[in-house]
């Protein structure tokens, strides 16, 4: 009696038993995320202990004036997109050694294509409109006319009816056609949007640029210290970019440089990664520059020399940037 | 039902307990520097890793392998606003110069120097390496190295090459008698 109504009991929360085993399953293999797991050390990742090998030694001469540290994003499309615009939109036009790192390319130009021919169709499709429309009024105005001059004219009333008419049919065409070539472009975006979001890769970056002086860069004679007594006179190219970095770490232990934010698919390969990481690089040197970090580096570069000049007796320093940068 | 609420509000608040990136910690920021380096380090550091499935000691799938060639450049020298007046000792021809510590002026650990050796690198459906996981090796691979910079001869080298460049600048000023030291340094571990 007390087994049978365990059973009648167990029947009655059959799906609480299937809900524990469908869990136990997925955190098994691991396809639960790790606030979900109750097994989320499951997964260990071991790295080896291996020597750090110096390479290579290099005598330089490099004065940083200026620092900029930011956070950027790029994603996997934006790569795509910026071969597009080198290689162009056909695929047979890309060179094979940018076929192999990045698979899913011709893939993501048929899409690109479709959707930008779509645009063309329903520009086309305004322009024409608009121009009709320009010419409409012009027929619109003359109808009006006719009519008070042909009041008692029927034939010629018709006619200019029938003038007018034709006109605006042509123009509710035309309109059409560019209410259904907007309609088909944002079916083909929508398309493309969501081919985009099956497959996608999006790292923040964080790090720093910077800029300031490479005397090795300089030739002697681009150099120019005149020390007249007390008096210093310094002659320096512009300043340039020196380190634009992105590292795995941004602070040890605490911000992650490089970190994934989205990863959509599995199959990423190492140069589309990479790629996305560069872009990320690219757009931090933008980003500082236009934060104003190269005239920073400038007017820190005079303040730095002249202090430092001043502190090793010199009363009086001048520094002047050259026009040209000729590196 | 209410059974159920009760196992969806654990999942819930057990997602929801999940610690965010630390973002607010990240800077937008632009700043002088006077910062001189003079050596530059070119060191190499093999990445070898291995991902492991396994369930109270059973292993539920085989282990995947990774290995990757990274390089790392280090910039190390002297920060300028450190130099405080005091620190500069002139008599007619003859200088004595206290230098700031030698530091790490520039630490570069980029993509591009990260080449994946494929034929080591291993896995399959149920375990291979994420983009996230390489990562996360690439970034104790950091770790790594940032320990091990002080036994590099870094800042020896830097020592050397700072004194060098000093001396050429301070002839050229007139100078006859150089004597240059620096203060302890100590490189820091980010």
């Amino acid at each position: 009696m007390f087994v049978y109504s365990i059973i009648k009991f167990m029947k009655k929360i059959w799906w609480l038993f299937a809900l524990v085993v469908l869990y136990a399953f997925f955190a098994a293999m691991n396809w639960l995320p790790t606030s979900l797991s109750p097994f989320g050390g499951i997964t260990t990742l071991d790295m080896e202990n291996t020597p750090t090998v110096v390479e290579e030694i290099r005598d330089i001469g490099e004065l940083i004036t200026a620092e900029y540290y930011g956070e950027v994003y790029a994603d996997v499309s934006e790569v795509y997109l910026s071969l597009i615009s080198k290689y162009g939109d056909k695929y047979d036009d890309v060179p094979d050694s940018i076929r192999m790192k990045f698979p899913k390319l011709q893939e993501y130009i048929i899409y690109y294509a479709a959707s930008k021919k779509r645009l063309n169709t329903l520009t086309a499709s305004k322009n024409a409109f608009t121009e009709y429309n320009a010419s409409f009024k012009a027929i619109a105005d003359k109808y009006f006319q006719d009519k008070e001059t042909y009041k008692d004219d029927y034939v010629q009333l018709q006619k200019a009816r029938s003038t007018f008419l034709a006109a605006q049919s042509r123009l509710s065409i035309l309109n059409r056609k560019v209410k259904e070539n907007g309609q088909a472009l944002a079916a083909e975006q929508y398309k493309f949007d969501r081919y985009k979001k099956k497959r996608q890769l999006v790292y923040i970056g964080r790090g720093w640029v910077k800029a300031g002086f490479n005397f090795a860069d300089i030739a002697d004679n681009e150099l120019h210290i005149t020390s007249k007594k007390d008096t210093l006179h310094i002659v320096l190219p512009l300043p340039k970019v020196l380190n634009a970095d992105i590292n795995p770490w941004f602070i040890k232990d605490e911000v992650e440089g490089f970190e994934v934010f989205e990863e959509t698919g599995s199959d990423f390969t190492e140069g589309e990664a990479k790629y996305v990481k560069n872009l990320c690089i690219s757009k931090l040197i933008s980003e500082a520059k236009a934060k104003g970090l190269m005239q920073k580096a400038q007017t820190s570069g005079y303040e730095t020399l002249s202090n430092f000049f001043n502190l090793l007796g010199a009363k009086a320093v001048t520094v002047e940037f050259a026009k040209n940068n000729k590196k | 039902m209410k059974l159920i609420g009760f196992v969806l509000s654990i999942l819930l608040l057990s997602a929801a307990c999940s610690k965010p990136p630390e973002r607010a910690l990240v800077v937008d920021k632009l700043k002088s520097a006077s910062k001189l380096a003079t050596v530059e380090y070119v060191v190499t550091k093999m990445i070898v890793g291995t991902k492991k499935k396994e369930l109270w000691g059973i292993k539920l799938s085989k282990d995947a392998k990774f290995m990757a060639k990274t390089q790392a450049f280090i910039k190390a020298g002297i920060d300028l606003e450190k130099l405080r007046e005091d620190d500069i000792k002139i008599k007619d021809y003859k200088i004595n110069l206290l230098l700031p510590p030698i530091e790490i002026i520039n630490f570069s650990y980029p993509p591009d120097a990260f080449k994946t050796v494929k034929k080591y690198t291993q896995g399959n459906y149920w375990n291979s390496f994420s983009l996230a996981d390489k990562d996360v090796l690439y970034r104790r691979g950091e770790s790594a190295i940032w320990e091990s910079i002080d036994k590099l001869g870094i800042t020896k080298s830097a020592e050397t090459n700072t004194r060098k460049l000093l001396i050429q600048l301070l002839e050229n000023m007139g100078f006859g008698e150089i004597y240059i030291n620096f203060r302890e340094s100590k490189i820091e571990n980010r």
